[in-house]
C-alpha cells in the first residue's frame, strides 16, 4: 500500500484503542442501534452514530475534521464483509 | 429544443447504466471524486461485498483521497483485517452521493451499500454476458 496513505493511518493503534472504547460502551448501542455504525475519536473517545459508515465519519468530522476514526458495525464482529464465507455461523458485517 | 434538454429527457426515460463482462467478471463503471479530482474507474459489481467502493491505493492517492477511518472488514477466508478507509462521492446518472472508500491493494469493487445508496436494482446476466444498473423509483 501507498507510504502515503500508511503515514496517515496508525492503523494498529487506531484499532486497538477503538476496539477498547467499544467494549466499553458497547452496552449503550448493543442491541438497541444494531447495524448502524459507529465512528471512534480514539482521543477524546467521542463516538458519532450513523446509519451508515460514511454518515457517521462525516459527523465525527463536523467536530474533529482532521482526525482518523475507528468505525464499526453495531452488533457485528466486522465493519464490512468482502465476500461470504462459508466457514460455519457467525454475526457478520 | 436545445441538444442538453434532449440528452436530459433520454437520460430521464432510460434510467440505466450498462456496464461490461470481462473474463465473466461483471464490471461497472464509477465516477469518483475528491477536492478537485475525478476518475471513473471500472470496478467489479460484487454482491458479497457489503460496504460502498474498494479502491486500489494507487487510484486512492491519485484522487488524493485522505485516510478518515479504519474499519474492521472480514475478508474471504472468514479472517478480519483493519483496513483504512476515505470518504469520497460518488456520481450515476448526474445524481452524486457521500460514500466510505475502503484502500486495499486488491480488486476495485462497487458493493450493494453503494447500490442501495443510489437506489438501483443490479442485473447480472450471465447467459448473455451483459451487467446493468437500473434506477428503482
Amino acid at each position: 500500500m501507498n507510504d502515503e496513505l500508511i503515514k496517515q493511518a496508525d492503523i494498529h493503534h487506531i484499532a486497538e484503542e477503538g476496539s477498547k472504547i467499544y467494549l466499553e460502551i458497547k452496552d449503550k448501542y448493543d442491541p438497541k442501534e444494531k447495524g448502524k455504525f459507529l465512528a471512534i475519536d480514539i482521543d477524546s473517545k467521542k463516538v458519532y452514530l450513523g446509519v451508515t459508515s460514511a454518515e457517521a465519519v462525516e459527523e465525527a468530522k463536523k467536530n474533529h475534521p482532521d482526525k482518523i476514526f475507528y468505525v464499526i458495525k453495531v452488533g457485528f464482529d466486522a465493519a464490512e464483509t468482502m465476500a461470504q464465507s462459508f466457514m460455519g455461523p457467525r454475526s457478520n458485517g | 429544443m436545445q441538444p442538453r434538454l434532449w440528452h436530459s429527457l433520454l437520460w430521464d426515460l432510460d434510467p440505466m447504466v450498462k456496464g461490461t463482462f470481462v473474463e465473466n467478471v461483471p464490471w461497472v463503471k464509477v465516477i469518483l471524486g475528491y477536492g478537485r479530482s475525478i476518475q471513473a474507474p471500472f470496478l467489479v459489481l460484487d454482491t458479497g461485498f457489503t460496504g460502498d467502493i474498494q479502491v486500489t491505493s494507487k487510484i486512492a492517492t491519485e484522487l488524493g483521497l485522505k485516510v478518515t477511518g479504519i474499519s474492521p472488514t472480514r475478508i474471504a477466508n472468514g479472517q478480519i483485517v483493519q483496513m483504512p478507509s476515505a470518504l469520497a462521492i460518488a456520481a450515476m446518472e448526474g445524481r452524486t452521493k457521500v460514500i466510505e472508500v475502503l484502500i486495499s491493494d486488491s480488486m476495485p469493487l462497487a458493493g450493494i451499500s453503494f447500490l442501495a445508496k443510489f437506489s438501483y436494482k443490479a442485473t447480472v446476466d450471465c447467459k448473455n454476458k451483459t451487467v446493468t444498473l437500473e434506477r428503482m423509483v
